[in-house]
């Protein structure tokens, strides 16, 4: 565990040994987490889905950087078929903890194959549409559109609930209990799955009680079904009934027979058309597949010819800043006319510390030795010359009481010599006479901070206290 | 008894793929440390006042 105020590891005391912060209640709160996540941890290994992703988000109130639980509370969405949640939360772990994070491997195993997010994503789609298709009383077109998004994602909790809810809509009770059961098989103990499939038990108990049967075969009375309990489902089972004898056994055997032949006419040729039809589904889908993997492909080409394009066109840019052949000055230009302008007139010193400025320090910093050596010389001797004109223009302009020039020129004779604490102090008092106090009490601030014991500083304490 | 309608409204939405940036962006990610944090640092902040 590290410290939450120095990232120092902790020991076994109370208190961080590398800058004493108080970590009882840090550490409490750490454990609180990890707690939580052990229980997380154990709903998920018995399928209690929900009741880990409960206890994961509440381990991540706690600790937001406890990456276990954030990878684990991902894998439960996933597992969900709530592929966005799940993606959300690896991306967030990954940011937290970049490098030895299992979530890389997650989001590589989705991003690793676009068709397969591609379809996941046309999922999300259809559910989304088959929603609609509900809102807009269309239950038979959501029920075949959720079909098809169950058939690809076989995970979709809220898939399975959506169709069991349009089962109990219709009265089909027993297509909405297996499809709820499915469901179960996932995450055993959601809420709305269960509540359902209470709801539908008690449904079929009353419908057999009332001999109530949807496709009209014979009608079942209370006292012809068994009903009991077994685990999460109610078993309903009629009670046995004895097979009718009497008729002949030749007639048996000649129904036994046309029927036979019946079947092999009407269910064999079917199921060959049946396997045919299923291959050539399966090599479409295959096609599909590969063809979608194409288009991605073809997709990120295009993407990177755009990205090359425009790095093309920023290189030619930068050559032409650097050889000057757009018209711009180079930093080449201004050193020469910085020293041409002191050749000229060494009194212009303002005007060469202008041009020695407006070079770009990166520049300076990969120019030539020579380039340098002269940049420094030029530096040296128009600072000099130009930290006298700074303060003479100064002072002249404190007693004309331009207050705005004076500001203007200690700025820049503090930037040219930071280590004298008269010209912060001299900053300071043009500022508080300008009427913009905070600058002043920021500078007599600086004063205090950075020449601490001086006089100086001992008069920027007494003005801020008297303040 | 289950009432359709009102089982339709709880159902919502799912958010596609390309939504995940904005997913992550609206991610509330304040937790308890961070609030003790903050408390530690206002009453630090008030000793020195």
């Amino acid at each position: 565990m590290k410290c939450y105020a120095c990232g120092n590891r902790l020991g076994r005391e109370d208190f961080c040994a590398a800058c004493g912060a108080d970590v009882r209640v840090y550490r409490r709160i750490i454990s609180t987490s990890n707690r939580y996540y052990n229980d997380g941890l154990q709903k998920a290994n018995v399928r209690d889905i929900s009741g880990a992703i409960i206890s994961l988000n509440r381990s991540l109130k706690y600790n937001k950087r406890n990456i276990d639980a954030r990878n684990l509370l991902g894998l439960c969405y996933f597992e969900r078929g709530e592929v966005v949640p799940a993606l959300s939360e690896w991306i967030i772990s990954k940011n937290y903890e970049s490098k030895k994070n299992i979530a890389d491997e997650y989001i590589n195993f989705l991003q690793s194959n676009p068709a397969r997010l591609d379809t996941l994503n046309q999922t999300i789609k259809k559910y989304n549409q088959a929603l609609n298709f509900c809102y807009q009383n269309s239950q038979d077109l959501a029920i075949v559109q959720l079909k098809k998004v169950l058939s690809i994602n076989e995970n979709l909790i809220i898939g399975y609930q959506l169709l069991a809810l349009l089962y109990i809509e219709i009265k089909d009770y027993e297509k909405a209990r297996r499809t709820l059961l499915r469901a179960i098989r996932i995450d055993r103990n959601d809420i709305t799955t269960q509540r359902y499939l209470k709801e539908i038990n008690n449904l079929i108990t009353q419908q057999a009680e009332n001999g109530e049967t949807k496709d009209g075969a014979p009608q079942l009375l209370a006292q012809d079904i068994i009903t009991y309990q077994n685990g999460n489902d109610t078993i309903i089972q009629p009670v046995g009934t004895k097979e009718k004898r009497g008729f002949s056994s030749i007639i048996n055997i000649a129904i036994g027979l046309v029927i036979g032949i019946a079947i092999s006419w009407y269910l064999i040729l079917p199921q060959k058309i049946t396997m045919a039809t299923k291959e050539n589904d399966e090599k479409f889908v295959a096609v599909s597949e590969e063809l979608a993997g194409e288009k991605a492909s073809h997709q990120e080409s295009i993407k990177q010819a755009e990205t090359l394009e425009s790095q093309n066109a920023e290189l030619t840019r930068q050559i032409e800043e650097l050889t000057g052949t757009n018209g711009a000055a180079t930093d080449n230009d201004r050193l020469l006319r910085a020293v041409t302008t002191y050749l000229e007139d060494p009194a212009q010193s303002d005007s060469v510390m202008e041009e020695l400025d407006s070079i770009a320090p990166d520049y300076l910093s990969d120019a030539s030795e020579s380039f340098r050596t002269l940049y420094a010389k030029m530096k040296e001797t128009a600072a000099g010359d130009a930290l006298k004109d700074y303060l003479d223009s100064a002072k002249e302009a404190l007693k004309t009481k331009d207050y705005k020039n004076a500001i203007e020129y200690y700025t820049k004779a503090c930037a040219l010599a930071p280590d004298n604490s008269d010209y912060l102090m001299d900053l300071a008092y043009a500022y508080r006479e300008s009427g913009d106090t905070d600058k002043a009490v920021e500078t007599y601030r600086k004063v205090i901070d950075e020449f601490a014991g001086t006089q100086n500083a001992m008069d920027a304490s007494e003005y801020l206290s008297n303040r | 008894m289950i009432n359709f309608e009102e089982e339709l409204k709880k159902f919502h939405e799912s958010m596609e793929i390309e939504e995940v940036e904005s997913a992550v962006r609206e991610h509330e990610l304040t937790d308890m440390t961070d609030i003790m944090i903050e408390m530690l640092r206002r009453e630090k902040e008030n000793k020195e006042l």
